[in-house]
């Protein structure tokens, strides 16, 4: 019943990051964009919500590529109100024992934590990161913010240079290859790299080795944004706003609609149809093609799409976040030995060996949860207001973070939410011994189910809209056919976190997206592409 | 540009509803206006969560939108920037009573309210008809002059012979004589001879934010309510929940040009020779203490106390304003809320039918004497046990709405009505203590009246005032309205006599919060600061796009579902 207009350039399915960062850059294009999300709310898994006063980031906390995204400038994110914050001490690995090593973007301040506990080790990690840095900063980051290599045409073009060449050879192994080959000693040190390589889904064992060197490079310059990881998307919203895209929210697609192998438009659950000269959808390929677009009209425009889809695989692992209103911050018991893990971003608790580490997370695959292996993050170290401080001084928001089965083994999350939330404080508290006199002011525990109930693209509580495995990365994200963004279907993108560059709110599918819609619909390519994309792409190593 | 550096024209402090009003409407006009929100995103008072289980929306605060009798509806084109307004059935509101007998009142349909009080009491239903045909062709003109005008009465001017209850007299001969000195328990009980009648509308009066116990409009309540519920009060929620609002104002400034800065609280408020001339945002501001100059005004969106006391400074308050402002305080009834999500759609079995449809309730009073015992509790600092629930409880949001609760969920929350002082258990503080044992209180009492509602319940949220407060904490003492709502502090009155809101005792300073009329989501305040602001700067002539009246909106809406209001009784 509302008055929408009925016709629109772009109709763009889900307000996620990707989804807002193509309405921004069409909308400000000249296109007239139509934003429609089924939540109320924009942002995807960029959520924010208040429990009394205080903040919980419920999904994305995390920012891997604040510094370096092409929209933050382009779109002019710091006018409409987005600032992030840089932890000083990125990461920390803590002991039984209460002590810490500690984890800085800067190479060398790393290494001399590491040299409290090993000597030479210190010494090999300048060496390793030296390397891991440039391929990340010379190769992966630019390859984000640009189209994906075709498959072939990137094993032939990588090995023109000594950077592609170490991601030639790194694509092949798996993170624990990629680690052993790094050469350290120092258990706790590998499996603090590890830990961060994998916090957020990637199996140790499979391939796309290089992406060991990314995680953990980008954990290493993590950013929290202020106000809350809603602030990105609110920021975004406004940008787009600005530029005339309408959102609609709270307002669910219930179909792509085509004309024989075309898209012409969107149809809403209310029955509303709007028709759109190009139709983005930002969902997975499964909700894309099998549901929105039906099974029928992808036949009609390529013999391969329903299957592509059909063998799309989730990921084998999900998260388990548990939040807490605090009266007072936990206080590391080891910040005696090193007062920085205190103020690390990512404190690791209850894992110290890689074998402990590999034997969790096959663990997790087999639908174990463990409560006592995990990282703790206190948000309001970094942006104090996530709680009401200036009414309560010294209250604090902390969450705990750890991957999770989707399906239990031992009966289902119901029954258990809320006695893991407590036995997850427990274990916090023998790590920050005066949280056992702190007053919980309210709690929220956010398993594996409640991520596939609020982002129903996060299927089996999915962190990334599918796995990371090579048969769907780089030019295969989601399909061959499908990967630089245009489908066989005539007029209809996909953009969201299943297409290349992925998850993890990188916002690099919908800058991605839009430079592609911009060409087909002829629209105005206003924003220049960063140097580091040019500078790689002489190189030969982006699309 | 990065940050919000720069001169504006206007600054708006705080980002609620009225605040993002005023500030659309003069970023419209042509002024480039800033407004600056302290929490993550802006609404204040509109704001939807997910504290519960995925897909069941919490609207935190306000519940029952009155935002289509605004002017701000048509005039910022709120349904273009995506507000959907929805509502469940005709019944708009009742009120139950233990022996399964309810008096109801319906939202549009005065003939069938006129039937449904006449199978209780004839004389009362007759009261209703006489009222409502006087009224009801009036109520145009009453809404935008009381709601959307500046104020030009104080209490005084109410309760004087010859005022407003002297000319209703003239409409309606059954009012005493005496009215402007009587309360509303009183002329409810000279008015009508039905008890369960009474109890029904003065809890409704109640729900509604007037004091039943106050002389004044308030004592003419009784008479209006049913009136007001059926001509301009039909019950809605909007498309997401009341964020939904939010959204539609935030869309529509942003549309304009305007800039919202949201984790951005104030610190403090420039004056320079008596004048505002600009903010100095807080050391944990998105953009730490940064200082930000408005050209022409400032308008603070913050009640009272934070506005004059913390913004403003206290030292810089003449005496007269320092005491005004002190005395403002809210020292009446906060709002105590119990959130639950159900399995299945509400029903008032061995109830009379029309309930299981209608959108809220009021609850847990029986009769006049539970007012009065209402009055004592808040008069004594006593938390009412049991509860008393004269405040909103609304079971219609995903009725009305499903985007609001997950598919097979409803949710349903009430409102109790409660001090904010707990002297007896150690002060509000320990509101953190009693929270879930209070809700257990208002889940019993509930119980009392619906045992199979109650066990369709899954799930329960309870906030306190103290939650409110830390919410929000411009809503000083857990207050719902910036303020308080009774007599004293009536018309221009608000916050303070001499304050001349929306203007302030200093120059460029304006309100539009904490002044009249009492926050809710008509915009009123909102929509008043902006009409006084555009007129004192000039930029109000030759604005074709500002001429909405009052109730215009809503009756384009309901007619487009084909619904006429005001139609007179036979």
């Amino acid at each position: 019943m509302t008055t929408t207009d009925s016709h629109y350039d772009i109709a763009i399915i889900g307000a996620g990051p990707n989804g807002l960062t193509a309405a921004g850059y069409l909308s400000r294009a000249g296109a007239k964009v139509l934003l429609a999300d089924r939540h109320h709310e924009c942002g995807g898994g960029l959520i924010t919500e208040e429990w009394s006063g205080f903040r919980f980031n419920t999904h994305a906390k995390l920012m891997m590529m604040m510094d370096v995204m092409p929209p933050f400038e382009d779109l002019d994110l710091e006018s409409w109100g987005c600032t992030y914050l840089r932890p000083d001490v990125a990461a920390a690995i803590v002991t039984r024992d209460g002590r810490a090593m500690c984890f800085y973007a800067d190479i060398e301040r790393t290494a001399r934590s590491i040299a409290r506990f090993d000597a030479d080790d210190a010494e090999a990690y300048v060496e390793v990161m030296t390397d891991w840095y440039t391929i990340v900063n010379e190769a992966i980051i630019p390859a984000t913010y640009s189209l994906p290599l075709p498959l072939l045409d990137m094993a032939v073009s990588y090995e023109q240079t000594e950077v592609g060449r170490v991601v030639n050879e790194m694509a092949e192994e798996s993170f624990v290859e990629t680690l052993e080959a790094a050469g350290f000693e120092s258990d706790l040190l590998k499996t603090a790299i590890l830990y961060l390589g994998t916090m957020y889904g990637m199996d140790p064992e499979g391939g796309l080795g290089f992406l060991l060197p990314l995680f953990f490079n980008r954990l290493l310059h993590a950013s929290v944004v202020r106000n809350g990881s809603h602030q990105l998307a609110a920021s975004l919203a406004r940008f787009a706003n600005r530029n005339g895209t309408t959102i609609e929210r709270a307002a669910e697609v219930a179909a792509i609609l085509t004309d024989g192998p075309r898209a012409t438009g969107i149809r809403f659950a209310d029955g509303r149809e709007v028709t759109a000269g190009a139709v983005i959808s930002t969902a997975d390929p499964q909700m894309t093609f099998l549901g929105l677009v039906g099974e029928e009209a992808c036949l009609a425009a390529s013999p391969h799409l329903v299957a592509q889809s059909q063998s799309w695989e989730w990921e084998s692992t999900s998260l388990f976040n548990a939040h807490y209103a605090l009266s007072e911050r936990p206080r590391l018991a080891a910040a005696d030995d090193d007062p920085d893990a205190d103020r690390a971003l990512v404190k690791i608790m209850g894992v110290e060996t890689v074998d402990e580490l590999l034997g969790h997370i096959e663990s997790v695959k087999a639908g174990r949860f463990s409560t006592a292996i995990g990282a703790g993050m206190v948000l309001t170290d970094f942006d104090p207001m996530q709680a009401p401080v200036d009414i309560e001084p010294g209250t604090a928001v902390a969450c705990w973070e750890t991957l999770a089965p989707f399906d239990l083994a031992d009966g289902s999350w119901d029954g258990k939410r809320e006695a893991c939330a407590k036995a997850v404080f427990e274990t916090w508290t023998e790590y920050a011994p005066n949280l056992a006199d702190t007053t919980v002011v309210r709690h929220y525990a956010n398993d594996p189910t409640f991520i596939e109930a609020k982002l129903p693209n996060m299927v089996r509580g999915s962190i990334k809209h599918g796995a990371y495995v090579p048969t769907q990365m780089l030019s295969n994200r989601p399909n061959a056919d499908c990967s630089a963004y245009r489908t066989p279907i005539e007029n209809l993108y996909v953009a969201g976190a299943s297409v290349w560059p992925g998850g993890m709110v990188l916002l690099g599918g919908g800058y991605n997206v839009a430079g592609v819609v911009a060409d087909d619909l002829g629209l105005d390519r206003w924003w220049t592409e960063p140097e580091f994309v040019s500078e790689a792409r002489k190189k030969g190593l982006v699309g | 540009m990065s940050g919000p550096e720069g001169t504006y024209d206007v600054i708006v402090v705080g980002g609620g509803i009225n605040g993002l009003t005023a500030a659309t409407y003069l970023q419209k006009s042509g002024l480039q206006v800033a407004c600056f929100e302290r929490k993550l995103e802006a609404g204040a008072g509109c704001c939807t969560e997910e504290v519960m289980a995925p897909g069941v929306k919490v609207n935190l605060c306000a519940s029952n939108l009155v935002t289509l009798w605004s002017p701000v509806y048509g005039d910022l084109e709120l349904e273009r920037f995506g507000l959907e307004m929805l509502t469940s059935g005709e019944w708009g509101m009742f009120h139950p009573f233990r022996d399964r007998s309810a008096v109801m009142f319906n939202s549009w349909n005065a003939a069938a309210q006129y039937e449904h009080l006449a199978s209780i009491n004839g004389h009362d239903a007759e009261i209703f008809k006489t009222a409502y045909n006087a009224l009801a062709p009036m109520m145009e003109v009453v809404l935008h002059s009381s709601q959307f005008l500046q104020a030009t009465q104080g209490p005084d001017d109410i309760t004087q012979e010859g005022g407003m209850g002297t000319m209703l007299r003239f409409l309606l001969p059954e009012i005493p004589e005496n009215v402007h000195e009587l309360d509303a328990i009183e002329v409810a009980e000279a008015v009508y001879e039905d008890d369960r009648i009474r109890t029904a509308i003065l809890a409704n009066c109640v729900m509604s934010g007037a004091h039943p116990w106050d002389r004044g409009m308030s004592a003419l309540m009784p008479i209006v309510f049913p009136v007001l519920q059926c001509t301009q009060s039909v019950t809605w929620t909007s498309r997401g929940g009341s964020h939904a609002i939010t959204h539609a104002l935030c869309s529509c400034f942003a549309a304009h040009g305007g800039r919202l800065f949201t984790g951005c609280p104030v610190d403090r408020i420039i004056i320079e020779d008596g004048a505002a001339t600009g903010v100095v945002l807080s050391p944990h501001a998105a953009f730490p203490e940064a200082e930000v100059r408005a050209r022409q005004a400032v308008i603070s969106n913050l009640s009272a106390h934070p506005t004059f006391l913390q913004l403003v400074g206290e030292e810089r308050l003449p005496d007269w304003v320092r005491e005004g402002v002190h005395a403002y305080k809210n020292d009446e009834t906060v709002l105590f809320q119990n959130y639950w999500v159900l399995d299945r759609p509400p029903r008032w079995e061995g109830y009379p039918d029309g309930l299981d449809t209608a959108y809220g309730f009021t609850y847990g009073i029986e009769s006049v004497a539970d007012i009065r015992r209402l009055e004592e509790c808040l008069e004594t600092n006593t938390l009412p046990d049991p509860p008393i629930v004269a405040g909103l409880s609304v079971q219609g949001f995903a009725l009305a709405d499903p985007t609001q609760a997950p598919p097979g969920r409803y949710t349903m929350m009430s409102w109790a009505n409660v001090p904010w002082e707990l002297p007896a258990h150690g002060g509000p503080e320990k509101w953190d203590v009693i929270r879930e044992e209070y809700g257990d209180k208002v889940d019993a009492l509930l119980r009392e009246y619906n045992p199979g509602l109650m066990d369709s319940v899954v799930d329960r949220y309870c906030t306190s005032p103290l939650d409110y407060f830390r919410k929000n904490p411009s809503q000083v003492c857990g207050s719902t309205t910036s303020g308080p709502t009774h007599l004293p502090w009536f018309g221009t009155h608000r916050p303070f006599p001499g304050c001349g809101a929306p203007r302030s005792p200093f120059e460029n300073l304006y309100l539009s919060n904490a002044i009249w009329p009492y926050g809710t989501t008509t915009l009123g305040s909102g929509y008043i600061a902006a009409s006084v602001v555009a007129e004192d700067l000039g930029v109000r002539s030759g604005q074709d796009w500002w001429r909405h009246k009052a109730m215009e909106a809503g009756r384009e809406v309901l007619a487009r579902r084909g619904i006429e209001i005001g139609v007179p009784l036979p």
